[in-house]
């Protein structure tokens, strides 16, 4: 592979990840300006801890759990994929003035469960590829394409669930689906075009660690050998 | 003899299906020797919520009419105090608290009258010399810093703790008889010489006492009004039709994934549906299990239920599809369905894992409807992991046995392969 390639890849995942970067600070500037537009009276404190709690625990057990079955790698990967869905939804949620309930706690929960199972599904898609020799465009091109059938499909999934509930008790779970409907917008956005470059890069950049680390021993150990090497030479001297 | 072996496997499975369905939908009079029987099917006895039993939905807005350092606790102890205090009254209810309010649910019951007043009558609690209803307070709500109910052994107890102010006016009753004036319940003697003066307990006759007491207790510490904003009916009608709607989503959604794995993999997708139809009877047991105060059925409860019989399907597909990419590549029948198998069941696991971590957390720290949506949900995964991981290994397994040819499977061999020897 061509170093053209190489410098792609490197260069494509970074300015990718910078712009989403960009877009999650907008996300937080949106929250902290314009606030939830809260729907009914409820305890704000008591739903913010309980969001709190629920996404940092799940988030904490998800990564033990990935990161033992499979590699801290794609741990992480989910790690930063759910906090951008979690920051782009409200974000979102904030903007268009959505009214949040109480329910807002369920709409994170499934958020959390279905960023960390779609991620895991693209991220299988490509575990037998050599990212430092592949095209990153392409690998990412054939990648969704395989994906987006399931992605697709459990999507519609929930989707369709929630229009025959809504359309059976509409009262019950409008306040849910309609919070719900922009968190899933976000995760098929996310999972199209987030979760792969994140892993990509993060899978580069770790093997490069990985490798300087080794190097950084091989110059130690020269440099032992070398002071190993004059010792030798002047306790010689020393002794002539 | 293999074959005629999995057949009647086959067969018992059926009939303990069919067994399990007919107690799942019918319910019947069982007369006894000594005492008769009415057995309620498993559907009829899941703790449905109001929409679906019928009733009114009252929701109250909780003001506070002396600020409190935790109103958190104050609502919810008075959730507690208004439940205990309509069963008294011979209300079958739900109490819960939303946000900043309270909503009350009393089933079958459709224009109530006095309610309102009945939840904001002045909760007291005192500990005096005398007994009598004019003596000073020695002791009053004020000086009490927490009330729980509790078991030791085989009793049931409850516990007041006092703040050292409260602390301090109690030792003036340690020589005597202390008692107990607690709402408008007959007052507790007590002989409390010798008795600990950080906190005292009581016995009480049964668990349910013990925590309306408690409840009363900590109700009293607080001055809360609750001011009625909105009443919801559910007539019978309504609740009927939401009923046959459950009904239609549940079965239309079983019928559709059993067309779509039928359609695809013939013999194998039927006997798929099979271990589907099972799931669904497994889920509408476990579900009527949970007891009425963990879990009460509701339309957020119903949607996860369906999500889990949906995520089952997808798992039942992923397993059938990979056994067909097995044989698609060149393996036999039945190599393909133990591969297709043991290269599906980890991701298989790892996606029911996934799901489940954050529905726990929710189910923990979430409020009233997202912990009725996380036990449904939770309990709706549980089952159909059950159902891909074990069911559908043995059932696939037992197939190879009866059923040599792939069509039978839906399965078909690509062009240009051959089979492997």
């Amino acid at each position: 592979m061509n170093s053209n390639k190489k410098y792609d890849f490197y260069k494509n995942a970074i300015y990718f990840l910078i712009a989403n970067a960009v877009l999650l600070v907008a996300a937080v500037v949106v929250l902290c300006v314009f606030g939830f537009n809260y729907g009914v009276n409820i305890s704000h404190g008591r739903m913010i801890l309980g969001i709190s709690l629920t996404t940092i625990l799940s988030l904490l057990v998800l990564t033990i759990y990935v990161g033992i079955r499979y590699d801290f790698v794609k741990a992480m990967t989910i790690l930063f994929v759910t906090a951008h869905n979690m920051l782009l939804s409200s974000a979102i949620i904030c903007l268009i003035r959505v009214p949040v309930t109480e329910s807002l706690i369920a709409g994170y929960v499934l958020l959390i469960a279905l960023t960390a199972v779609y991620s895991l599904i693209m991220t299988n898609k490509i575990k037998d590829i050599n990212l430092k020799k592949a095209d990153f465009s392409q690998v990412i091109k054939n990648t969704i394409a395989e994906s987006a059938k399931q992605i697709l499909v459990y999507s519609l999934i929930v989707v369709g669930l929630m229009f025959l509930s809504l359309i059976a008790f509409n009262a019950s779970l409008f306040s849910f689906a309609r919070l719900f409907f922009v968190m899933l917008v976000v995760l098929i956005y996310s999972a199209v075009t987030i979760t792969l470059p994140i892993w990509c890069f993060l899978s580069t950049k770790i093997k490069r660690v990985k490798r300087a680390k080794v190097d950084a021993n091989v110059d130690n150990q020269k440099v032992v050998k070398a002071v190993n090497l004059d010792n030798e030479e002047n306790e010689a001297t020393e002794a002539e | 003899m293999k074959k005629k072996r999995t057949v009647a496997k086959f067969i018992i499975i059926a009939c303990l299906c069919a067994v399990l369905a007919f107690l799942t939908m019918f319910s019947f009079h069982l007369a006894g020797n000594s005492q008769d029987y009415d057995f309620v099917g498993f559907a009829r006895a899941i703790n449905f919520g109001v929409e679906y039993r019928g009733g009114t939905a009252l929701t109250y807005k909780v003001v506070e009419n002396t600020k409190s350092s935790n109103l958190q606790k104050a609502i919810s102890n008075n959730a507690t105090r208004i439940e205990y205090l309509l069963d008294n009254k011979g209300y079958e209810s739900n109490v819960y608290q939303d946000g900043n309010n309270i909503v009350v649910e009393l089933f079958d019951e459709y224009s109530p009258v006095g309610i309102e007043e009945m939840i904001n009558a002045e909760v007291n609690f005192s500990i005096k010399k005398e007994q009598s209803d004019t003596a000073e307070a020695v002791v009053s709500s004020k000086d009490v810093s927490n009330a729980y109910a509790t078991k030791s052994g085989s009793q049931n107890v409850i516990v007041i703790e006092f703040t050292s102010e409260g602390s301090t006016k109690y030792q003036t009753l340690l020589d005597g008889t202390g008692y107990f004036y607690i709402g408008n319940n007959s007052p507790f003697s007590i002989d409390l010489s010798n008795s600990n003066p950080n906190y005292v307990g009581i016995v009480v006759k049964n668990w349910e006492t013990a925590k309306d007491y408690a409840s009363q207790i900590m109700s009293s510490k607080f001055d809360l009004e609750f001011n009625n904003i909105d009443t919801t009916t559910y007539s019978a009608q309504d609740a009927q039709k939401n009923v046959i709607v459950m009904l239609a989503l549940v079965i239309g959604l079983f019928v559709l994934i059993s067309v779509l794995l039928i359609a695809m993999f013939k013999t194998l997708g039927l006997i798929g549906s099979f271990a589907m139809f099972i799931g669904l009877l497994l889920q509408i047991l476990l579900v009527q299990a949970v007891p009425e105060h963990v879990f009460i059925f509701t339309g957020a409860a119903l949607y996860a239920s369906l999500l889990a019989m949906a995520i089952g399907a997808l798992a039942v597909y992923s397993i059938f599809a990979k056994m067909h990419k097995e044989y698609k590549l060149g393996k036999i029948l039945n190599a393909s369905v133990k591969f297709g198998y043991q290269k599906s069941w980890k991701m298989i696991i790892d996606i029911f894992v996934l799901l489940l971590v954050p529905t726990v957390m929710g189910y923990f720290f979430g409020t009233y409807v997202v912990k009725q949506f996380a036990m449904a949900f939770m309990c709706g995964l549980a089952i159909y992991a059950f159902v891909a991981l074990v069911l559908v290994k043995f059932f696939a397994k037992w197939l190879t046995y009866i059923s040599f040819k792939n069509t039978h499977y839906g399965f078909k061999r690509e062009a240009h392969v051959d089979e492997l020897k």
